[in-house]
């Protein structure tokens, strides 16, 4: 398709102030009206709703019993193209010591939830957390499970109930409706 | 037609000559032959494109030469693509084809930059990484923990400029970049300004060179998928389709329907979002920058909707191999076919805004290639587009549904930077009739293959344990192998030809993989496009060309 003949032709300055001078008040007698969404939206000063589904900060889940989901398989270290997953595992229990996660390296792709077989880690629609020195941006298990934000300091509760293993009856509906 | 063309290719080449998949030829050349080879290519048979110069490092495989130059050429008329592979070791030298083809000669830097592949016509300055730099990265043997420390800058303007004494010179030298507004990442440019005139540019680009093609040696192929995002950040899912359809290709693996169908709608939304800064960014850079906000408004339409379906809103990793990440969330669909009626709705105001305007036209009718040169320098894309030339990857080799979908290629006729916009802007206007259309024929299905070699099996699954959890457990671990072989597999990005070229030797990383950027060549024709014209025009060709360094340097 060869584009069409009139837009290579000018308007006069005249005629082209118009066009502008229209479009523009068009536009501010919308956004006085307020039905233009992001101006609107602005100056209501409400706050921007973050989808339930943004990847942002990850997060690690509980058992009911309090104690971390993970079982130290390693998955998501094998499995994260950043390569920012550090795990070391329990000496006496499945569950690690340590697991920590460079969040400078960290690209919040998804892939580390997708690996995951029990639902053990997740993303937050929380933004990524600030910070100075660079011990902040190596985050622990305190921060990862634990923090204020996740169900108030009791971390959340993972689908997948591990002692049967077998994810608990209420809430494997909610993972799959089919099913 | 194209068996006699075959045949004409098979008389000059005997058995050397062989046809890999349809579209894709393979030529094997000797280092004597090879100057031979490509003047008949170019001249005989129309392979007047050159893509992509690729090397590759045979040190871990028990290959006689230890270096394999791959040279990929595109005949437009028939849309056919030939690869011409020629063996070398490290002391015989290469000749140069710049001579037939202008935009080589970047490809060359970077080929003498990455493998040291060393030339007849006299040494090659580096391109990509820093000139003090040691060694060379892409070969196999290269240590990439040895940090070395680089610090001068490179001097690009002659020697002459440094030592200002006496009168004022008639010309002097100004230096745009690395970070400056008018590049969407660093990349810098030294101009030679004769008053408000443009006598002359260098280019240096290399400044967010990461290593990408080296990074894909030591990752799985799904891994790799939240490193292409990086390549062009203005249009992520793109890339993501390219590379899965690449990986695809390679393996002979037909995705679901539905899968398809999502792809065509994500990459059109995407490319609509790439267009849309392309498009404010010039209007910002000429002076208009309401005209970017005004676009800035409609992309965040298109981000939420990205946001809505996988989590993210620039850096999608939509893609898996084998399909999509995930299905549609309920009532996504009927949101997104509001979003593009607003858009079309509120596309008609910004175009009014900008088309046929005496101040826009004044400012853009500046900076045309002809549709020659275009091609000598390996231009596609909106960029080949403007100049004439009616080839789009999405027409002539139509991959997922694209010929069952109503679209038009839109084609200036001048080649300037009103070309370049008018071209983009009518895409828009195309890929949301696109959208439209696969949005209201969605086929239902899977939205991945169910294969468990490839794709992890459903998490609810997984979470009974059983079957299904060795399955992931093997397929996390071992990821997907796709058989021994290479492709060069096209898609038609943002920009213009996306290619990834991967060699695959069985494993779960792949041997070597080898982006063909679309800026690359497009950037290289700079200096030549800006020369004469004034520096407020030189910005509005960097924007019109959407130089995107995230992919220029890879
Ligand atoms: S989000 Fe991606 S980069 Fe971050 S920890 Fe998970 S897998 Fe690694
Ligand atoms: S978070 Fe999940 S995948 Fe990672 S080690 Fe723990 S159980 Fe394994």
């Amino acid at each position: 398709m060869i584009l069409k003949r009139e837009l290579y032709q000018r308007h006069g300055y005249i005629k082209g102030l118009f066009i502008i001078l229209f479009i523009h008040l068009r536009r501010i007698f919308h956004y006085f009206l307020g039905s233009y969404g992001p101006l609107h939206r602005f100056f209501n000063e409400k706050k921007v709703e973050v989808n339930e589904k943004y990847r942002g900060m990850l997060a690690l889940t509980v058992k009911e019993s309090g104690e971390l989901q993970c079982n130290s398989c390693n998955l998501c270290q094998t499995y994260c193209p950043a390569d920012c997953i550090h795990i070391v595992p329990g000496k006496k229990t499945e569950t690690p010591e340590a697991f920590e996660i460079e969040i400078l390296r960290c690209v919040f792709c998804g892939l580390c939830e997708e690996a995951c077989p029990i639902d053990a880690i997740r993303h937050t629609p929380e933004m990524p957390r600030t910070g100075h020195a660079e011990q902040d941006w190596l985050v622990g298990i305190k921060e990862l499970a634990y923090r204020k934000s996740l169900n108030g300091g009791k971390g959340l509760l993972s689908k997948v109930h591990l002692k049967t293993k077998r994810p608990l009856e209420k809430n494997f509906k909610n993972i799959s409706p089919e099913a | 037609m194209a068996n006699e063309f075959f045949q004409k290719l098979k008389n000059y080449f005997g058995n050397q000559f062989s046809e890999l998949r349809p579209h894709e030829l393979v030529v094997k050349s000797s280092l004597e032959s090879l100057s031979d080879h490509l003047k008949f290519l170019k001249n005989d048979c129309q392979f007047v494109l050159l893509l992509d110069i690729c090397g590759v490092d045979n040190k871990e495989r028990d290959f006689s030469k230890r270096f394999e130059v791959n040279y990929h050429f595109l005949n437009l008329e028939k849309h056919l693509r030939i690869r011409v592979k020629v063996f070398l070791d490290e002391t015989e030298r290469l000749p140069s084809v710049v001579s037939l083809w202008k935009g080589a000669e970047w490809f060359e830097r970077e080929l003498w930059d990455m493998f040291g592949v060393s030339f007849e016509d006299g040494p090659r300055e580096r391109l990509l990484n820093h000139h003090e730099f040691q060694g060379h990265p892409l070969r196999k043997d290269f240590d990439i923990e040895n940090r070395q420390k680089l610090s001068t800058p490179v001097n690009l303007a002659p020697e002459s400029y440094k030592k200002l004494k006496g009168p004022p010179p008639e010309s002097y030298w100004l230096n745009i970049g690395p970070s400056h507004p008018i590049t969407k990442g660093s990349l810098r440019i030294m101009v030679e300004l004769e008053g408000e005139k443009i006598k002359d540019a260098l280019l240096e680009v290399g400044y967010l060179h990461r290593g990408f093609e080296k990074l894909c040696e030591g990752l799985k192929y799904n891994q790799i998928i939240p490193h292409t995002d990086r390549l062009n950040y203005c249009s992520a899912a793109l890339n993501n389709i390219g590379w899965c359809k690449a990986i695809e290709d390679l393996m002979d693996l037909e995705i679901p329907e539905r899968a398809k169908a999502l792809r065509m709608v994500f990459g059109e939304l995407s490319r609509v979002v790439d267009h849309f800064i392309s498009i404010g960014s010039m209007a910002e850079d000429l002076g208009a920058p309401t005209g970017l906000w005004f676009f800035l408004e409609q992309r965040e339409k298109i981000c939420r909707l990205f946001e809505k379906y996988c989590g993210a809103r620039v850096s999608l990793s939509l893609t898996r191999i084998g399909g999509m990440s995930q299905d549609l969330p309920i009532g996504w669909a009927n949101e997104c076919l509001n979003v593009v009626k607003s858009l079309k709705k509120s596309l008609e105001d910004v175009s009014k805004m900008f088309s046929q305007l005496p101040w826009w036209m004044d400012k853009t009718r500046v900076c045309a290639i002809t549709a020659k040169d275009a091609l000598a320098w390996g231009f596609t894309g909106p960029c080949l587009r403007a100049c004439g030339i009616n080839y789009d990857l999405r027409k002539v080799n139509p991959y997922y549904f694209y010929d069952d979908v109503e679209f038009e290629i839109p084609l200036g006729s001048n080649g300037d930077v009103y070309d370049r916009y008018l071209v983009r802007s009518e895409e828009i206007k195309q890929s949301l009739k696109i959208v439209t259309q696969v949005l209201d024929y969605l086929p239902p299905g899977p939205h991945i293959v169910e294969d468990e070699r490839i794709a992890l099996p459903e998490k609810s699954l997984v979470h009974k344990r059983g079957e299904a959890f060795n399955q992931h457990n093997d397929l996390i671990k071992y990821g997907v192998r796709p058989p021994v072989g290479e492709i060069y597999s096209a898609t038609e990005g943002a920009n213009g030809e996306l290619g990834f070229y991967v060699q695959s030797i069985g494993e779960e990383t792949p041997y070597r993989v080898k982006v063909r950027p679309p800026c690359f060549p497009i950037f290289q024709a700079y200096p030549e496009v800006v020369k004469g014209s004034s520096l407020s025009d030189a910005y509005a060709t960097l924007t019109s060309m959407n130089i995107i360094p995230g992919e220029l340097d890879r």
